[in-house]
């Protein structure tokens, strides 16, 4: 599945149907413990505790004995973990810093964003930030499983931002590849000839 | 329990004045090569390319890397970071499917059979669809051997939701007793300050 393959396919794919893919159906992780993660976000957070899921096999078809937890976002999303009793793994996200991965949540308006940071200082959870990007501002967080979370709010120009930036986003894609591309061939392994 | 709901809630003296999180507005996920991830997400998954930003300062520290959002039809945004000072290609290679997983919705089966058509056209390895109760599945990777799936709810998806909801507390107040003994004395990672 290198590069180039795929690239010599382009023309086939680019031939076929495109479905629109809708939304983030949910974004899953491993916890430390069910209930430990339902306190954060159902009881702090507000998510709707929506299914705990007794799971027998992995997706490989191997027997374990697994949890998976539900929360749902107003509009649609999940967050889903699974509590995996005889591989608990509480390190699993040690060294995984917000600029690695992180995961935003979305409220309606700033007023709502500046209650969240309140409840965050006083439920004791210490929040990098507040940042402001330009068409979002945002404060991030850790998990009680080290999983980093961000709270931000559109401000009201993010569309005119965004198609701003959309205008010049290819050509900006260009120039960063060519700047980029001698720092990152050495760690590209050599592609088969053929 | 209605009992039970309230009296967690109750917990919580100011859930009064707790706003909605509406959704997930992006996920922010650590890509080795921008082109790379950019192919794959436009061209084969279809996805816009909304903004490809180019900074020096991730606002804690200076650090060269280009931010890319893809835009979703419904609005919200996938998101990598490319940082070509601090490259690691193998960062969520050590992630099993419970470990780490995106997964994305399309609105019907037919929709799903299509992104697996966009898949196997581009040579792009995937398992499925499978049936996982209340949605249907597929299973592949991206670029960054992130674990990605894609799935279509199937009919009646909400109604059986209702029903899980209806034993979820339950469910788990006996899965946290049966499997308290085990992660007693388990040394936690300290939560990162």
């Amino acid at each position: 599945m290198t590069a180039v393959a795929l690239k010599s396919k382009d023309h086939e794919v680019e031939s076929l149907a495109k479905p629109d893919i809708r939304a983030l159906h949910h974004m899953s992780f491993r916890c430390f413990d069910a209930e430990e993660t339902r306190k954060f976000y159902e009881d702090f957070l507000g998510l709707e505790f929506c299914a705990a899921l007794p799971t027998t096999v992995d997706l490989a078809g191997k027997q374990i004995e697994a949890l998976q937890i539900l929360f749902r976002l107003s509009n649609g999303n999940f967050f889903s973990f699974y509590d995996v009793p005889d591989d608990v793994r509480p390190d699993m996200y040690e060294g995984v810093g917000p600029f690695d991965s992180h995961f935003a949540m979305k409220v309606s308006s700033e007023a709502e964003w500046e209650i969240w940071t309140a409840r965050l200082k006083k439920a004791g959870i210490e929040y990098i930030g507040p940042m402001d990007h330009d068409f979002v501002r945002s404060v991030y967080f850790p998990d009680p499983n080290g999983v980093w979370l961000e709270i931000t709010y559109q401000v009201p120009a993010h569309e005119q931002i965004l198609a701003r930036e959309k205008s010049h986003a290819a050509e900006a894609m260009h120039g960063w590849t060519i700047s980029t591309a001698e720092r990152k061939a050495k760690f590209r392994k050599p592609v088969a000839a053929g | 329990m209605e009992n039970a709901t309230a009296l967690t809630k109750g917990n919580d003296a100011s859930s009064s004045s707790r706003p909605p999180i509406l959704s997930i507005h992006h996920t922010a996920l650590r890509c080795f090569d921008a082109e790379d991830t950019r192919h794959f997400y436009q061209d084969i998954l279809g996805l816009e390319l909304f903004a490809a930003c180019v900074f020096d300062h991730n606002g804690i520290e200076p650090v060269d890397f280009m931010h890319l959002f893809f835009r979703m039809a419904d609005g919200d945004f996938l998101a990598f970071f490319d940082a070509p000072g601090d490259l690691r290609p193998d960062f969520y290679k050590r992630y099993g499917q419970m470990d780490f997983r995106k997964t994305l919705r399309v609105s019907t089966e037919a929709d799903l059979l299509a992104v697996a058509e966009r898949l196997s056209a581009a040579g792009v390895e995937y398992t499925g669809p499978e049936d996982r109760g209340l949605v249907k599945s597929i299973y592949f990777k991206d670029p960054d051997g992130i674990n990605l799936e894609v799935v279509a709810p199937v009919p009646g998806h909400q109604d059986m939701l209702t029903q899980e909801k209806k034993r979820a507390r339950e469910v788990l107040a006996g899965w946290t007793q049966k499997t308290a003994a085990r992660k007693a004395g388990i040394k936690r990672a300290p939560v990162p300050a």
